[in-house]
């Protein structure tokens, strides 16, 4: 297993970043803080998701100077990707309107997976950065497999000359990351690396850069109580779980996992580095999250060292 | 009401939540809970990640159900739990094998089974990570639910989209045999000069075409002449299913960590249930700290990110109350039980013994 030796700030500098990893591992929150801190610099940045149930879906939104947010829909995005490739004209809305090819999008397995992730490919041509909240490790893997499938499945068309520029994006380093998330558990981590080996079966020459998120700080001074010893456990069980990255010689870039309430006396702006409040995330979080990100973006790379 | 209850009156339990919140680990407690009353359980997970194994402390589980029992008896009195007097089985269904039987139950015969599975487009969507998930977890309910070996079945859902998709399974693969469906699939079958293909379906087909290439709508095309031989039986079966989820048999258990941000999702996955007449049991809030005691507002990082969980926990709490509250015209009362975040990992059956026991 060679070891993901990108800091963030490099993954970052690639135009289109997925964020991946197991369910609960804080993908949506990282992503988003992301691309947060991008906007913050002055790049045009969109973060995306995919059907989002709580979220309104299919339209790009300005949530900030330079942050916008597609929360992405199927049959929207199919719409879209019509209008740019067949020139139906008039007879492109009663295509795509069709029961037929409506049903074919809507219930054949993978259609619907091509579909969103092709839009997230097309985004990369309007926008500095797109940044993708992707789905929990094993149906991020069928997107992409998707694109595998039809790719093979469709002997000529347009879609099969489309997917392989997609496919061609996903694989080339200078424009496309693929950013692993994990806890410092030992569930996320190792399923972690076989996401990564999944990953290196599609993309043999992007290899993925790797994040733990939600570090529990060593903080040695509690006094004795139920929550200290919670404390000294937590910290010793983390440091033997990345143990799990560590003999890989995965290298990772950290975040803390962080007090995200108000205390009395905090002054709001400490709280959140200006983040949108979007349902399903959390403002403070995210806050503290850009901020994180921020302070890694402006470090002189030559300058620091690899965990 | 608590989790026995629950489990005596459901043949099936449902656990849906989204990723990473413990659902697998859940699903096989609840299963041995059954087991411990008498029961013969069985628990599924639809998981490309191999996670059930893992977390009955095994190295690797079938496509068939496989049978634990023993294993479940020898941990049961270690972990302190008592006689577990059951029955304990757990699988992991492939993509592969389900679909295949799929096919196979359905199908009219065996020349008809073998032309849908030599079908290059049936070949891709038998493969692991094809997006044929849901589907597939229709299939096994279905079968399980069939199986006489067994009368408790503990499903997880496919972690990798909501448990919507799950549901809305059965109904789009039943909209297949509509009328007009099912006259695009035969339009080839009926000739360019019959008048039932019409100008209209001729133009999108040639769209399509276009997209896709020739080589792929002869392939669909086959695919779905093969699939509409098997209207009757796959009709009854998508019927059936929607009368299962619906019925009395069968509940739906949510699986959140204390996050006041996921509280959303809770209010849409019971309003969703609701609208389609199923049956929410309540919810498995994991994860929680409330157990650590009070904690004082301090300069300790450490100390503060525990008192600012505790915090979202209380409000997260209060939230699922005030929903629970307001479904109360039934007359039971819906599951709320808490289970703790320890500082280590869960493994192996005794552990999962231990979970089945908190889950009150």
């Amino acid at each position: 297993m060679v070891s993901g030796l990108m800091p963030l700030k490099q993954t970052l500098e690639r135009r289109l970043v997925f964020v991946h990893g197991k369910g609960g591992v804080g993908k949506t929150a990282i992503s988003l803080a992301c691309a947060n801190a991008l906007a913050h610099r002055g790049l045009r940045t969109i973060w995306v998701t995919f059907e989002e149930p709580t979220r309104e879906q299919g339209h790009e939104m300005n949530l900030s100077l330079n942050l916008y947010h597609l929360n992405c829909e199927t049959h929207r995005a199919f719409e879209q990707y019509v209008d740019t490739h067949l020139p139906l004209g008039a007879f492109a809305r009663i295509f795509t309107g069709n029961g037929f090819i409506r049903y074919l999008v809507k219930a054949a397995p993978g259609f619907r997976e091509l579909i969103l992730v092709g839009k997230a490919w097309d985004l990369t041509h309007h926008y500095d950065h797109v940044i993708v909240d992707m789905p929990s490790t094993g149906y991020a893997i069928a997107m992409f497999q998707a694109v595998r499938n039809f790719h093979k499945l469709f002997s000529g068309g347009r879609v099969r000359q489309n997917t392989e520029k997609v496919l061609h994006t996903f694989e080339d380093p200078l424009t496309c990351a693929h950013l692993i998330v994990a806890l410092p558990e030992e569930t996320p981590l190792r399923e972690s690396v076989d996401l990564a080996h999944a990953l290196r079966e599609l993309f043999p020459g992007n290899p993925p850069s790797y994040l733990v998120n939600r570090v529990f700080p060593d903080s040695l001074r509690e006094p004795a109580s139920l929550a200290a010893s919670f404390i000294h456990s937590r910290v010793a069980l983390e440091a033997q779980n990345l143990k799990i990255w560590d003999e890989l010689s995965i290298s990772y870039e950290r975040m803390e996992r962080v007090p995200d309430c108000t205390r009395p006396g905090d002054s709001p702006d400490l709280k959140s580095d200006s983040a949108p409040a979007l349902k399903g995330t959390n403002p403070a979080v995210v806050g503290l999250l850009t901020r994180a990100v921020s302070k890694l973006l402006d470090e002189d790379t030559k300058q620091r060292g690899t965990h | 009401m608590n989790t026995d209850r629950i489990l005596a009156q459901r043949k099936i339990i449902v656990a849906s939540g989204s990723g990473g919140v413990g659902k697998t680990s859940i699903s096989a407690a609840l299963a041995l809970r059954a087991a411990r009353s008498g029961r013969r359980a069985v628990v599924v997970t639809i998981d490309p990640a191999k996670r059930l194994a893992n977390a009955l402390g095994l190295k690797s589980l079938g496509s068939a159900p496989c049978d634990l029992t023993d294993l479940a008896r020898k941990s049961c009195s270690l972990a302190g739990a008592g006689e577990c007097k059951g029955e304990f089985w757990a699988l992991m269904p492939d993509t592969h094998h389900s679909l295949e039987e799929l096919v196979d139950t359905l199908a009219t015969s065996r020349t008809l089974a073998l032309r849908v599975k030599d079908n290059p487009i049936f070949r891709l969507l038998s493969q692991e990570f094809s997006g044929a998930n849901e589907y597939m977890a229709i299939q096994r309910l279905a079968a399980l639910e069939n199986d006489a070996r067994f009368d408790c079945i503990i499903l997880d859902t496919p972690p990798n989209r909501n448990v919507l998709a799950f549901l809305a399974a059965p109904r789009i693969l039943s909209q297949f045999f509509d009328e007009k469906i099912v006259r695009f699939v035969l339009s080839p079958a009926l000739g360019p000069a019959n008048r039932l293909v019409t100008a209209g379906m001729k133009k999108v087909l040639g769209a399509l075409e276009k997209l896709t290439g020739s080589g792929f709508m002869t392939q669909l095309f086959d695919f779905g002449a093969a699939l509409l031989e098997t209207r009757t039986g796959f009709t009854r079966k998508m019927d059936e299913m929607l009368e299962l989820l619906a019925s009395e048999k069968l509940g739906f258990l949510l699986v959140m960590t204390p996050q006041p941000e996921k509280v959303d999702e809770l209010r849409f996955l019971v309003d969703h249930l609701r609208r389609n007449r199923f049956h929410f049991d309540g919810v498995v809030l994991n994860r929680t700290l409330g157990y650590l005691g009070e904690i004082r507002p301090s300069d300790s990082p450490g100390l503060e990110i525990l008192r600012c969980e505790q915090e979202h926990e209380r409000e997260v709490e209060n939230q699922i109350h005030g929903i629970q509250r307001s479904l109360r015209d039934e007359e039971r009362e819906a599951l709320f039980a808490k289970l703790p975040e320890l500082a280590r990992d869960v493994h192996g059956m005794e552990d999962l013994w231990r979970l089945a026991l908190a889950l009150d």
